[in-house]
């Protein structure tokens, strides 16, 4: 049968080889670590380091209500921190979106040559290092730094505004840092949008805001969504920024995950608290496909009513 | 009463990349009527598209007014000009279903929903889509899509349609089909319509008047009749359907008439005021007007009969399907066309390239130009 089929066996065989190499190095090195945290957070910590071999729910139980009571009380703490990290990736996505969205339309409006070029500055902070750029913001935001030297200078202020190991530092360097992740998605959806729709709403006699409303706004839908979570994932997630933006009075599941790993090796913890980072974060995922799968269902519908 | 529409001299210039600035409408001023189907036709670059979007709101103008009904219209943003536009891409809503589609201006004006149901079905009813309102226009066919863009621009009634080329993206049959229902559609609703388009056929069979551009300014504006059979100057005969143009001398007048000498000698006489003694005319006539007899019996042709003989060989012929076109090349004038139902039969069992043919063209069917061919 296959023999018969030559051009697609090896369009087959083609893929499959193209596919093989990933695969491979994604069930190595993604998955198998993946898996032994997974296991880790199950475990009970050694009291040096380490795990024993035993079954131990009470990592999960620090975090959500049911700890360890040989050592602790159980204290919301965790939980806190957790939604704490929520609300500052919240904000560090929706001021990332309100940095980026206009920004998106106008680079879409450009000629190809200085498109071309914005997109290349876009990228260009990849190319140094995040923790240089991040010391140049603790210079920027400190009480003796520029901005605040510019304001005094100003007479705006007299005293220095704390900003530097706040929160507000942290979503500062959180924005700055993510700006590329929400502009390219965005940009994506924006440039995608054909400017003869907003012609023809407005012929229609659609006033700009309502243009925006019912014509702009769900067709770059997508773009924002996936900007949001490809921002909103990596900043739940970040201890660079709160660390050192944050100091010591900013902390976040990050940092919380890092220290249990590095510190305090306690390894079951940090995986446990790993673990419940990354189910919310696939609970989002989740909720976003399905949002994005009701739209589509009213066409499935009639393609398979036509077909029956 | 004022017009419906009145475009008093708009100028429009566009700076390029090159410096020199080119100019897309040069001082054009023109009319439309209510309930008149009026064409700009003109190839790409000649203003007509400029034209549109000048009036839809979408282009600004140098100089000049656009007015509706005698009130100006230029300082009103596009949505609130009372014109609806039929894109050539049919910009319909990709997020949204027909009716939704349909129903947007309505929606925009704040029309309530059971009033809204019923205006949309009504429009669809008139574009022959009824009952496709639950569906997404992504299934639909390129001239369903047409069909939602005609319906959506017409269902709030606007006084006047503008419609820029909007059957270019559909084949040829489902073309002429629709050419027919906008026709009627236009007559029906008592909408006023302005299509753009670079098809000539297409002016010719839909328009009460057809303006014919070129660099911005109006070659001609009139009837298809006269347009086609009395074009004003040598691009609007060549552009509106196939011509032939051959330059004449005018020898005398007298009278109504006056005697012309082509290059190569044969001579005719023709009526006009454009038949100026001493001056060169332009004589137009269509292929078809032109009759070709073959054989070298023929090429002694009767001078006596009215209108223009002339002997020549044929260089190329062939067959369309209904008609044979034929190109004969005519020592001092040069190759003219033709297009005859048959050909007639020599001796010899058909004609074939390279055979002497006589040519002949009445008259009636002979146009002289205002200018000289250019």
């Amino acid at each position: 049968m296959s023999a018969r089929k030559p051009i697609e066996l090896r369009q087959k065989s083609v893929l499959a080889g193209l596919l093989a190499a990933p695969t491979l190095f994604l069930a190595v090195f993604f998955a198998g670590p993946l898996g032994l945290m997974f296991i880790y957070s199950w475990l009970e910590p050694g009291l040096y380091g380490g795990v024993e071999w035993t079954f131990y729910d009470l990592s999960y139980g620090r975090i959500f209500g049911w700890a360890d009571t040989r050592y602790e009380k159980f204290d919301p703490v965790y939980l806190e921190i957790f939604l704490r990290s929520v609300v500052l990736a919240l904000q560090t996505s929706f001021f990332c979106l309100l940095i980026c969205y206009p920004a998106a339309f106008w680079v879409s409006r450009l000629g190809e040559r200085a498109k071309s070029l914005c997109l290349f500055l876009i990228t260009l902070p990849f190319f140094v290092s995040l923790v240089v750029r991040l010391f140049a913001w603790v210079l920027l935001l400190r009480p003796t730094g520029l901005i605040n030297q510019f304001l005094i200078g100003l007479g705006l202020i007299d005293t220095p505004l704390e900003i530097i190991f706040t929160e507000t530092a942290v979503v500062i360097g959180m924005v700055y840092v993510f700006i590329p992740f929400m502009f390219l998605p965005l940009y994506a959806s924006v440039e995608k949008l054909d400017a003869s729709l907003i012609e023809a709403s407005g012929d229609l006699g659609a006033t700009r805001l309502q243009t925006f409303r019912k014509v702009v706004l769900p067709l770059t839908l997508p773009g924002i969504i996936g900007g949001s979570i490809i921002v909103f994932i990596p900043s739940l997630g970040n201890f660079i920024v709160p660390s050192l933006l944050g100091g010591a009075k900013v902390v976040m599941t990050g940092n919380l995950i890092e220290q249990q790993f590095l510190s305090a090796r306690n390894w079951p913890f940090g995986a446990a608290l790993g673990m419940t980072v990354m189910a919310s974060v696939l609970l989002l995922l989740v909720v976003y496909v399905r949002l994005l799968g009701r739209d589509e269902m009213p066409a499935a519908r009639i393609r398979s009513s036509e077909g029956g | 009463m004022a017009p419906l529409l009145e475009i008093r001299n708009a100028t429009r210039h566009f700076a390029t990349q090159g410096g020199a600035p080119v100019t897309a409408l040069d001082g054009l001023s023109l009319t439309v009527a209510d309930n008149e189907f009026v064409t700009l036709l003109g190839p790409s670059g000649c203003g007509k598209t400029t034209l549109l979007r000048a009036i839809s709101g979408f282009e600004d103008l140098d100089s000049g007014d656009i007015l509706i009904e005698g009130t100006s219209i230029l300082d009103r943003p596009a949505h609130a000009r009372p014109v609806n536009t039929v894109f050539q891409n049919y910009a319909l809503f990709p997020h949204m279903n027909v009716a939704r589609n349909v129903g947007y201006s309505l929606e925009v004006a704040g029309v309530s929903g059971a009033e809204r149901a019923r205006r949309v079905a009504e429009a669809l009813e008139l574009v022959g889509l009824g009952g496709y309102g639950e569906r997404s226009v992504r299934q639909l066919s390129g001239g369903q899509q047409q069909r939602v863009a005609l319906a959506r621009a017409i269902v709030a009634r606007p006084r006047l349609l503008l419609l820029d080329e909007p059957l270019s993206a559909l084949d040829r049959n489902l073309r002429q089909r629709m050419q027919e229902e906008l026709k009627q559609l236009q007559h029906g609703l008592g909408i006023s319509f302005v299509f753009v388009t670079h098809d000539q056929e297409e002016a010719l069979t839909m328009s009460d008047r057809i303006v014919v551009l070129d660099g911005g300014r109006i070659q001609q504006l009139g009837p298809p009749e006269d347009i086609y059979f009395r074009p004003e100057n040598a691009f609007v005969a060549r552009f509106v359907g196939e011509s032939n143009l051959v330059t004449a001398h005018v020898l005398s007048r007298s009278g109504e008439e006056g005697l012309l000498e082509v290059a190569g000698g044969a001579r005719l006489v023709l009526s006009g005021d454009r038949v100026v003694p001493g001056i060169d005319a332009t004589l137009l006539f269509r292929p078809e007007s032109v009759s070709v007899a073959s054989g070298p019996e023929a090429a002694a042709s009767e001078p006596g009969a009215a209108g223009l003989s002339l002997a020549g060989r044929l260089t190329q012929s062939s067959f369309t399907g209904s008609d044979y076109r034929l190109e004969i090349d005519v020592p001092g004038v040069g190759p003219l066309k033709a297009t005859v139902r048959h050909l007639a039969q020599s001796s010899s069992g058909g004609l074939a390239p390279g055979e002497p043919v006589a040519l002949h063209v009445p008259s009636a069917a002979i146009h002289v130009l205002a200018g000289p061919p250019a």
